[in-house]
């Protein structure tokens, strides 16, 4: 091997690859190969489908001689060995089922780690390809589906369960012979994880039936699948499924609660008995619904026929009767359980023989629980005082836990030893412990809210604190929020978790509307929605005012919707907990925008206190400074940021932008040109630099700098006005007018784009356009506007005209 | 020679994680993490900046290797990488423009080292390799020193992979022929007797890790890119005609 280079290897690799790119392609026609051994009988012919864990070819049975589809799974889906066995459990049972309306399974196993499944070639399109064709009478899609149905009635007969019904996995051929497949697939996806971890991968909910929403697996019956036929027949009736929503979690909501939309409200021209058997098929209630797909296919073959149906309608008062009812169960259902709760615990001092044992291992439980709690409880209140040491509070933690395993031991079936645990492990940074613990806090107790809650606040702590707040940006006066930053695919891991944990503990048995309101305050300050989310956790800070995180998070969401009062009052809650700089540089800025500029200053030197490098209190400092009219003092703090970090674009940035308020526009210029040299993609120093090179008479080197920021921002409001009074200034006013068209376009109401549009419609000879220009751009105009006087004038002599 | 003995750049750890985990690394509030990551930054990347530094710059060696690691300093202190917005441009592009830009300025670039000291992030231990400095355009050579990081990352990701007792005999047939050149090659039935397996069990375990390691890289690629179109171009620019 040459010594000249050790690392030429990688282009003698590059190589084979490049060869094995053009052989994988040549072998397979897809970017799936199928596994040698597969290869060997069947031989691939091309690629029929794709979905996000499958890809179906087309292939020929070398030993049967047939046509085939070859279903194969990827090795990226990921099953777990318990849902392969039950995949082999499952086909082998669908492969027993021999009917016209079924797609016939000849064969599925594992083949080099890859499931696969081997089964009928039937040349049609998938029904939902059908729904979208113009000119298909109703009537022939009643009579497909019909069919469909008798398919899965042969099904229910042998008492397999689809699951998974939708449009998509029922095949139409030419003749309109209609062929349901897939069935027991859906047990390789297992609802709550595999849905959170691979994320849409399942596709539409849509035709979930409301116990499957719910995750009861064991509430899955026929019924189920005749609820997926109901919502089928919908959608072909009126083109639409029966519920839809703009995420997955309020979707979910609608299928559990809310009645669909007669579909005759829809389009009138839908028969009244079809209506019938399709709200009947989507009755909530199991067992409202046709008993299986038989009861629903003779129905329609009924209504085809033209003969009465057996299914009668429900009159509105049933309606809403069955919804009280339904809720009211509930709640009775709820203080149920309450009491035989108690009367377990013995607490209610109802009278229970018990035997000796049985008491004695109550009593055990009952030591070794209060011990964890004395423990327990001693550490929190260490915790609350103004300092505390942190490896006592630890030992506390850990003796707890010992005490509650303890407990636990003594009746094993006990729930709240495990949050116990969860808790402490979490406060001791063991992640993974916590939700082994948690795993057998719902092993007891499924329904449990308080371990849902505690693990949905996890996850959407994780996610809200992982979502950084948008920059601030300060200009006119006013405090504006730059665009929050897309989610990345971490951030959504932690969201889709954490909604799925919510979900479950709005179904958990009682529901802790404090808790709940926490969950869901979590979930909307992660996605953005900080009024929302400040009122959601304010009933959670009242309740739990140890927990700092929580304030502190309270007080980001009140500083971002603008409520700067509460911010200052959860920082400084929090701050008392525990002297954080984050909480600090917040705080300060809080009173930034409360114009408490002293304040702000001393909680920023206290930041500094504590992390004299911070660079983000020393900019703010800086800028409060200026705001004080101190611009000296400004200019130099800025000076030690960029001294301290001198390859910080905004540190330079910053400062030019001091520079510039005090027209030392030299200083300026250089600075944004650092921020730039630091910084290529940094778009706010580009405009800044053509703001200063304006002022300095040098409007087309102004220009470029707003090409470069617009380019790398293309919808940056600010840069688009700014170019447009460049050119508006040497003369070109219809480009000028295109940029404030742009800038008002993403920001609509600023009276400052409109003014300047305006005079340039006027400078076009455009006066109509001109006056009601101006008139928006008064109407829009806060109080005390700068330019009021100057608008009134020109609008009257405009209209003079 | 053994792929052990391949100096990438410092005598670190196991290689790093993926892209991703670098890039978020880059951006952690705990300067540890930071720190760990901007290492592996450096490591996986010296090479392709080594080499645009020596080309673009034409100085010597040892300058060159100043100014390489004058460069991952001043990402280390600066917030560029954090700054980094995967769909707005992949990786690569955006790593050679801050490079181009730096080299720009190289004077200052190069009394800012002196001034911070001298720390070095890492031990480059680059020998004279640049056989005609003069010939090459060095933006063609950085990516093409790039796509060459890139390819060694995923061999090592695959190694790692495949290092338990029924696969390492797979990884074993591909190092006796994949890493060697075209010419040194072995036959197949050469390598299956140094390995006591079947000539169509060679076959069948290059075209495994090849696989595996394609996959690699299409998953690298895909944390480094914007965009399925930009996804694309890069992979054409990998594999094709």
């Amino acid at each position: 091997m040459p010594s000249s280079d050790p690392d030429g290897w990688a282009e003698w690799v590059g190589d084979s690859l490049r060869e094995h790119e053009s052989e994988r392609e040549s072998r397979t026609g897809d970017s799936d190969a199928a596994p040698e051994a597969l290869r060997r009988r069947y031989e691939i012919r091309e690629q029929a489908g794709e979905g996000a864990t499958s890809v179906v070819h087309r292939a020929w049975d070398r030993e049967l001689g047939r046509a085939v589809a070859l279903k194969l799974f990827r090795e990226s889906a990921g099953f777990s060995e318990v849902a392969r066995q039950r995949f082999r459990r499952e086909v082998q049972a669908a492969a027993s089922l021999s009917h016209p309306n079924v797609v016939t399974v000849y064969d599925a196993g594992s083949e080099g780690g890859r499931l696969y499944l081997v089964m009928e070639f039937v040349d049609g399109r998938p029904l939902i390809d059908r729904l979208k064709d113009e000119g298909r009478s109703p009537a022939d899609l009643v009579r497909v589906l019909a069919r469909a149905a008798r398919g899965v009635a042969a099904a229910h007969e042998k008492g397999i369960v689809h699951r998974d019904l939708k449009p998509a996995n029922i095949l139409v051929t030419a003749s309109g012979e209609a062929k349901v497949g897939d069935f027991g697939l859906a047990h390789l996806l297992d609802a709550a994880s595999e849905l959170t971890r691979s994320g849409a991968a399942l596709g539409t909910p849509h035709y979930m039936a409301p116990e499957q929403v719910r995750g009861r697996s064991k509430d899955v019956t026929p019924r189920t699948d005749v609820y997926a036929l109901g919502a089928i027949l919908y959608e072909m009736l009126t083109g639409r499924p029966p519920h839809e929503a703009a995420d997955v979690v309020e979707l979910y909501q609608k299928i559990a609660h809310d009645d669909p939309v007669p579909p005759a409200k829809i389009r009138a021209s839908i028969p009244a008995d079809l209506q019938t058997i399709c709200l009947k098929a989507l009755e909530k209630d199991p067992d409202r619904r046709y008993a299986d797909a038989k009861a629903f296919a003779d129905d329609l073959d009924r209504h085809l026929a033209g003969e009465p149906i057996f299914a009668r309608p429900r009159g509105p008062v049933a309606r809403v009767w069955n919804k009280l009812v339904r809720r009211r169960f509930e709640v009775v259902a709820v203080a149920l359980c309450a009491v035989v709760v108690l009367a377990l615990c013995g607490l209610a001092g109802v009278a229970t023989v018990v035997s000796r044992r049985t008491r004695r291992a109550l009593n055990d439980y009952q030591v070794a629980n209060d011990r964890a709690n004395a423990l327990w409880n001693s550490a929190v209140h260490m915790v609350q005082a103004p300092t505390f040491d942190d490896g006592l509070v630890r030992q506390l933690v850990g003796e707890a836990m010992v005490s509650f395993q303890e407990a636990s031991k003594s009746l094993p079936d006990r729930v709240e030893p495990w949050l116990m645990i969860a808790k402490g492990r979490l406060l001791l940074g063991q992640e993974d412990l916590a939700e082994k613990a948690w795993k057998e806090a719902l092993a007891r107790d499924p329904e449990s809210f308080a371990a849902r809650f505690d693990r949905g606040k996890y996850y959407l702590g994780t996610y809200a604190s992982l979502r950084k707040a948008p920059d601030m940006q300060v200009s006119d006066g006013r405090v504006r929020l730059g665009r929050p930053p897309p989610e990345s695919r971490d951030a959504a891991w932690w969201r889709m978790t954490g909604e799925a944990e919510l979900i479950q503990a709005r179904r958990a048995r009682t529901v802790d509307p404090t808790g709940l309101g926490y969950l869901e305050g979590l979930l909307a300050y992660g996605q953005g929605s900080y009024a929302a989310a400040a009122k959601a956790l304010s009933g959670y800070a009242v309740a739990m005012p140890w927990d700092s995180r929580a304030l502190g998070l309270i007080g980001s969401a009140s500083y971002l919707s603008s409520d700067y009062k509460s911010a200052v009052g959860y920082f400084s809650q929090a701050l008392r907990i525990e002297p954080r700089t984050t909480w600090y540089k917040a705080r300060g800025d809080a009173y930034c925008c409360l114009g408490k500029l002293a304040e702000a200053i001393a909680d920023y030197d206290r930041s500094l206190g504590l992390e004299p490098t911070d660079v983000d209190a020393l900019c703010n400092r800086a800028t409060a400074l200026q705001a004080l009219g101190r611009a000296q003092e400004a200019e130099l703090f800025a000076g030690r940021a960029i001294g301290m970090h001198p390859n910080l674009a905004r540190a330079h940035n910053l400062r030019g932008s001091i520079r510039a308020a005090v027209k030392n526009y030299d200083g300026a210029v250089e600075d944004f040109g650092n921020a730039t040299l630091h910084d290529p993609f940094y778009a706010e120093a580009y405009n800044n630099l053509g703001n200063v090179l304006a002022l300095r008479g040098r409007v087309d080197d102004a220009i470029e700098q707003y090409d470069v920021a617009l380019r790398i921002d293309p919808e940056y409001a600010v840069a688009y006005s700014n170019r447009g009074t460049a050119r508006a200034r040497l003369g070109f006013f219809d480009k000028a007018v295109e940029d404030y068209r742009a800038a008002l376009k993403r920001e609509p109401r600023n009276p400052e784009s409109l003014f300047r549009l305006s005079e340039c419609l006027q400078a076009l000879d455009k006066t109509p356009d001109a006056i009601s220009t101006l008139r928006q751009a008064l109407e829009a105009a806060p109080e005390g506007w700068s330019r009021k006087e100057a608008a009134e004038l020109l609008l009257k002599k405009w209209a003079g005209n | 020679m053994g792929i052990g003995d391949t100096s990438l750049g410092g005598s670190g750890p196991d290689f790093p994680k993926t892209a991703g985990d670098m890039i978020a690394g880059a951006r952690d509030p705990s300067s540890r993490v930071r720190r760990a990551a901007f290492e592996d930054l450096s490591r996986r990347y010296w090479k392709p900046v080594y080499t645009y530094v020596r080309l673009a710059w034409a100085k010597s060696n040892e300058d060159a290797k100043d100014l390489t690691q004058a460069f991952f300093l001043w990402l280390l202190e600066g917030d560029s990488i954090a700054r980094y917005e995967q769909e707005r441009a992949g990786f690569r592009t955006y790593l050679k423009m801050l490079l181009k830009s730096f080299v720009g300025h190289q004077d200052e670039a190069m009394s800012r080292l002196k001034r911070g000291g001298g720390i070095r992030i890492v031990a480059l231990d680059v020998k004279d390799v640049l056989p005609d400095p003069g010939a090459a355009d060095p933006e063609r050579r950085f990516d093409q020193e790039w796509r060459r990081a890139l390819i060694q990352s995923a061999v090592e990701q695959v190694r790692k992979q495949w290092s338990s007792a029924d696969r390492a005999v797979k990884f074993r047939a591909f190092e006796l022929y994949d890493l060697l050149p075209p010419e040194g090659r072995p036959t197949y039935s050469e390598v299956a007797g140094q390995l006591g397996i079947k000539e169509s069990d060679v076959r069948n375990h290059l075209f495994a890790v090849r696989e595996a390691i394609r996959s690699e890289i299409r998953k690298e690629l895909s944390e480094l890119t914007s965009g399925p179109e930009e996804l694309a171009e890069e992979w054409n620019a990998f594999f094709g005609s």
